[in-house]
């Protein structure tokens, strides 16, 4: 143990952020995969409809090169943010490199497809615009005339029938340097707000060149992805790895999987997928939700790697998806588990075979902060999984809340160093400057080492991870705390482990105002709150509990002490959420 | 079997494997997907629920927001389902 303590000392003296300089860019490197084969198979696109697009990648490439030239004629300079507000279709992907070609710096948002309410849609983009400054926004022909009187003075609206379908051939309208920000990745702070991570050309290219050779890809490679594209896994493993090594990716979007699960199945025996990334709850989806009718006749013998990641993993889920598929030849061997964040472009660590389980003793994990193995039949003993080790040049370590490096199975803050870590957060050094500490990236995770593997075991901050999506809780409450009926300061937000679903679910607790002024009572009060928190965040709240006045106690400074009130709900309700 | 007992075996399962609170009470007009009670994936959910429990295939494009926003329109789709299938 002190070995290993002595060693982890010895990575934190070493020369600290070291950043490799490959000298490319995403384009040069797409551009040189191009010029290779342009007419071979890039995307194959699968419509909600069950229609499929095949697109060539010299077709594409010139479709991104149009849409370039385009932005520059818009007016759009080099690394000015361009926000994508677009239903998720093939013109994504052109106008998303298409910015990313001419040295803007794009951004995904979340555009959910089915929600009806378009002033809801109209404000999340609002919202994002303002606080991240952005320049311009693409969206759809219907959304340009909301957007463009909710956005005036603030930034562009475009909308793409503007930027017309030209395809381009030729050179880019500027040069991206390598050191230059490729891409923006929004993600939700504890703290309530948007952060932006803003990652480099370098370090995209930088992950890609370590990822690759560790799964050993090859050209006979298919990715299948279903993953949003505004999320970090969906836009690095589901478009730019393909596109940069130069292999097929087939896409669909994620409402129709999320709808119809087999779609993702269908399209790996259709087309040979051999590598998939999904969050645990899709392992659950899956399942769960796949009818045994469809499954007949499906052969998923050339799938070759299974990732599970981007929220914690769980046995149950990958034991059942398993015990689903393995009669049509998936392999419980591949699947893999990881562990990474969007400020180290993705994965950190993964597994180099299925997870597997540490068991350890409970007592000890709460009380010392320690992870002693206990035999898993040991009653009380907690199940952790664990997510590998160091990919693409990534490193792991634990720092207990001095800083200080801790030695194997002591738990503490997982902190995160690589050729590849992030540029910093958009327009919030202070938060950059919090995040780093000696050229570690402080996770804000709890975990583990042990031979040389590291464990998740759960969050210092209160974020809560629903379906590999973070959601800050200071948000939900303070909706909350807008709710006619509910009790001003008087509600918190968390997350629940739900094995059904396999990820966590949002549990609100909160105080209602007494007498209730409003018509309808709790069940009224409950609708307004649901409701609420849907048309502002886009998400449906699992439980919603009403307490007494009293029940949630507050510290003496006034915070909400989420950490005591999920325990007491456990403990008081647990017989209704299961294991 | 009637409406009402549809809506009371999907209300029992909405309640207790979606949404955790066995003892909310929802209304037969209630708009469950956009009052935000369940989502679209709870949605490919209870397809395969109301497969099982009441033998009727409803096909993943009518799983929609529209078609199953509440308990009074799912239990309809069953009912309808059942009769085309000689069963019920």
């Amino acid at each position: 143990m002190n070995s290993s303590s002595l060693d982890l000392t010895e990575q934190a003296r070493g020369t600290g952020l070291k950043r490799q300089e490959s000298g490319s860019t995403l384009f040069a490197a797409i551009d040189g995969a191009v010029a290779r084969d342009a007419t071979r198979l890039a995307v194959v696109w699968i419509g909600e409809d069950g229609s499929r697009a095949s697109i060539q990648a010299g077709e594409l490439h010139r479709a991104a090169m149009g849409r370039a030239h385009a932005l520059r004629r818009h007016g759009i300079a080099s690394s000015e943010l361009v926000l994508l507000a677009l239903p998720y279709s093939p013109d994504l992907l052109s106008s998303f490199l298409g910015a990313l070609y001419g040295a803007a710096i794009p951004a995904i948002l979340p555009y959910v497809s089915d929600q009806p309410d378009v002033a809801a849609q109209v404000e999340r983009v609002r919202r994002l615009a303002v606080a991240a400054e952005a320049r311009a926004v693409i969206c759809p022909p219907f959304l340009a005339a909301p957007l463009g009187d909710a956005l005036r003075g603030v930034s562009e609206v475009i909308d793409t029938s503007m930027l017309g379908s030209v395809a381009e051939t030729g050179s880019v309208p500027a040069s991206v340097r390598p050191e230059s920000t490729a891409l923006i990745q929004f993600t939700s702070g504890t703290t309530g707000g948007q952060k932006g991570v803003r990652v480099s050309n370098a370090a995209v290219l930088s992950f890609l060149e370590g990822l690759a050779p560790a799964l050993e890809v090859t050209p006979r490679d298919v990715v299948v992805s279903w993953l949003p594209l505004y999320h970090d896994m969906g836009v690095i493993t589901g478009l730019l790895l393909p596109l940069v090594q130069g292999i097929p990716t087939v896409l669909m979007s994620p409402t129709h999987w999320v709808r119809a699960p087999i779609v993702m199945l269908r399209a790996i025996h259709d087309f040979n997928g051999t590598l998939t990334w999904m969050p645990n709850f899709a392992f659950s989806h899956i399942a769960r939700s796949v009818r045994d009718a469809d499954l007949q006749g499906l052969d998923l013998s050339a799938w070759r790697l299974c990732m599970n990641g981007a929220e914690p993993v769980r046995e149950d889920s990958i034991a059942a998806f398993c015990a689903r598929l393995e009669a049509f030849g998936m392999r419980r061997e591949i699947v893999r588990a990881g562990y990474g964040m969007a400020e180290n472009v993705l994965t950190a660590t993964l597994t180099s075979g299925p997870p597997r389980v540490d068991w350890v003793s409970a007592m000890d994990f709460q009380k010392r902060r320690i992870a002693s193995p206990v035999p898993a039949s040991t009653a009380g003993a907690l199940a952790v999984v664990s997510n590998g080790s160091g990919l693409a040049g990534a490193e792991v370590a634990i720092a207990d809340d001095e800083g200080r490096l801790l030695p194997e199975r002591e738990v503490g803050e997982i902190l995160v160093r690589s050729p590849h870590l992030f540029d910093g957060y958009h327009l919030r050094p202070d938060l950059t400057a919090a995040a780093m500490r000696d050229g570690w990236f402080r996770t804000g995770d709890l975990g583990y080492l042990a031979a040389a593997s590291s464990s998740f075991s759960g969050r210092k901050k209160d974020l809560i991870i629903v379906r590999g999506a973070n959601i800050s809780p200071e948000e939900i409450e303070a909706i909350a705390d807008r709710t006619p009926g509910i009790q001003a300061g008087r509600a918190v937000a968390f997350g629940v482990a739900d094995a059904d679903l396999g990820t966590e679910r949002i549990v609100i607790v909160a105080e209602l105002r007494q007498p209730l002024p409003e018509a309808g009572g709790p069940r009224a009060v409950e609708a307004a709150l649901r409701r609420a928190v849907l048309d502002s965040l886009g998400i449906a709240v699992g439980t919603v509990c009403f307490v007494e006045r009293g029940w949630i106690t507050k510290t003496s400074s006034g915070k909400l002490p989420r950490t005591t009130s999920r325990a007491r709900y456990l403990e008081q309700f647990g017989e209704t959420i299961g294991p | 079997m009637t409406r009402e007992d549809v809506i009371e075996r999907l209300r029992f399962f909405i309640c207790n494997k979606i949404v955790k609170q066995p003892t909310l009470s929802l209304r037969d007009d209630e708009p469950l997907i956009t009052g935000g009670i369940m989502d679209s994936m709870a949605l490919a959910y209870l397809g395969v629920f109301i497969e099982k429990e009441f033998g009727v295939q409803i096909p993943d494009n009518e799983l929609t927001t529209e078609a199953m926003d509440t308990l009074g329109q799912m239990a309809d789709r069953v009912q309808r389902g059942a009769r085309s299938d000689g069963g019920g």
